[in-house]
């Protein structure tokens, strides 16, 4: 992979984007190499500190897979991720973070196309945006 | 309900027209025990004391113009399991605002308090506060609300008081007034909850009405500090612009964590900063060098600061602790209410207003912030 290629971090929820990340790969779906999944036990889960962290340590974009609305295994989960996104796009767009660095996604278990779409359309829209700033300035 | 009683103050005393007050609320049994601010026995500092003995209110100061740490917190920690006494506790707006966030969090009780507030002229820096009491000695207090009502503006108050549009809290049980009124001749409480007036009335207190130049004189005091704050977030808002900008803001910050110790809201029992998550692994400094050419030490400064930014942001009530506490006078408190003037509107909450508001982030609708999902 060439330098200008972003990394995407996807936190996925291991009942539905997780399974569905799995069945793109089964039913032999092609998504761009650039996600690094990291599978946790809910949306709801996924700390803002964890996106956070991702973008310090080079992440040009960070996904947040989760279940549809009403189908958390956890009742609701997911809808408690959503305010956390909303909140975190919030304080970071202060800082300059551009809005379509940061995703939420409902990708159900049986998705496997909107899976792989998904990574597309990102990675895309991520590449068009270049390295971030946290990549190309010294912040620690 | 508004149900006012006033004190007389003899020869300018307020202190001694507060210890009838808050000792008349022990003897009467309205209360077991007063919590509020108390000249130590060196006679200089003052700090947050419980007392049960009215016998012992004799060095009471609530209006000392300084609280070298958050009452809140400290409140909290006589209340985090449901008391089994009443007590009559001394807040300054901001702390009963940052106390209302702890009960919401349930880190705190609010039905054994009486909550006694103030019109709040606002606070000194610790370290000015102590150069006023060396030259005003016992009369400090009015001292300083004679300086702040002559406008005096070399009076070295805290930022975030010059920039708080919350003198005052209606929520509180009990309420003095200071706006508009005339302290040196006799202080006005009113009751703004059922148990405030109950206990106004068990004192048997001479009635009176709202001082009359209140409403204009708080008015006044709100639009001046909202104009300053307004001002503030644009300046902080252009300085932060950018993660870089954000870094040079916080150039001197030597990650001593003392911004998080004084703040009131960050309750964290086992806050990650403190766990072995950020005891790197000694070769990780090696591969962050190596990935950047270079590394600075500490690590994490602004990550640091911008998670406490996202954990939050939305509970802040702009106390200044965090300012107060840093050792390297950062602007920490303008980042935050930087930070919380763009969060809070966004699930529309205004941390401290009522014990009965949810705390955003532990509730949800089910059909908000579709476009976040394309939906």
């Amino acid at each position: 992979m060439s330098e200008q290629e972003p990394i995407i971090v996807a936190f996925v929820c291991n009942w539905c984007t997780f399974t569905a990340a799995d069945l793109a790969g089964t039913s032999r779906q092609k998504y761009p190499p650039n996600v690094r999944l990291i599978r946790m036990m809910c949306s709801g889960m996924v700390d803002p500190k964890y996106v956070l962290k991702a973008f310090f340590e080079g992440a040009d974009g960070v996904l947040i897979g989760g279940c549809h609305p009403g189908d958390c295994h956890y009742i609701n989960g997911n809808y408690k991720a959503r305010r956390r996104v909303a909140l975190t796009k919030e304080v970071l767009a202060q800082y300059g973070l551009e809005e379509d660095r940061l995703w939420l996604r409902w990708i159900g278990a049986s998705e496997g196309n909107v899976f792989a779409e998904t990574i597309r359309e990102m990675t895309e829209k991520v590449k068009a945006l270049g390295p971030t700033e946290l990549k190309k300035e010294l912040v620690a | 309900m508004t149900n006012c009683a006033k004190l007389p103050v003899e020869s300018g005393d307020v202190n001694d027209a507060l210890r009838g007050f808050f000792s008349g609320l022990l003897e009467q049994g309205v209360v077991q025990a007063v919590f509020l601010p108390m000249r130590q026995p060196d006679g200089i500092m003052v700090m947050h004391t419980l007392v049960r003995d009215p016998e012992h209110l004799e060095g009471l100061d609530p209006l000392a113009p300084v609280t070298p740490t958050s009452a809140a917190r400290l409140l909290s920690s006589l209340t985090f399991r449901k008391p089994g006494y009443r007590i009559a506790a001394f807040l300054r707006p901001c702390d009963y605002r940052a106390y209302v966030e702890l009960v919401k969090l349930k880190q705190a009780d609010r039905e054994q308090i009486l909550v006694v507030t103030t019109d709040c002229e606002g606070r000194l820096e610790p370290k000015a506060f102590l150069e006023l009491v060396s030259e005003a000695g016992d009369r400090t207090a009015m001292a300083f609300h004679e300086r702040c009502a002559r406008g005096d503006d070399t009076l070295q108050l805290l930022q975030a008081c010059r920039v708080c549009e919350h003198p005052a809290h209606e929520g509180a049980d009990i309420g003095l007034r200071l706006f508009g009124a005339d302290p040196e001749n006799e202080l006005v409480l009113c009751g703004q909850t059922d148990a405030g007036a109950e206990a106004l009335e068990a004192l048997g207190l001479e009635e009176a009405g709202e001082p009359e130049g209140r409403s204009k004189a708080l008015q006044a005091v709100i639009a001046d500090r909202t104009a300053k704050r307004d001002a503030m977030i644009e300046e902080y808002r252009d300085k932060s612009s950018s993660f870089a900008a954000l870094r040079d803001v916080l150039k001197t910050c030597i990650n001593c964590y003392n911004c998080r110790a004084a703040c009131p809201v960050c309750y964290c029992r086992e806050c990650v900063f403190l766990t072995d998550t950020f005891r790197h692994d000694p070769e990780q400094y090696f591969r962050w060098a190596g990935k950047r050419g270079q590394v600075k030490l500490p690590t994490d400064t602004a990550f640091f600061h911008i998670t406490r930014m996202l954990h939050i942001s939305t509970l802040c009530v702009g106390c200044g602790q965090c300012s107060t506490a840093c050792p390297m006078d950062l602007p920490v408190m303008e980042l935050f209410r930087t930070a919380a003037s763009r969060a809070q509107p966004c699930f529309e909450y205004e941390p401290g207003r009522s014990p009965d508001e949810p705390l955003p982030l532990s509730v949800f609708e089910d059909r908000e912030f579709l476009d976040l999902t394309a939906e």
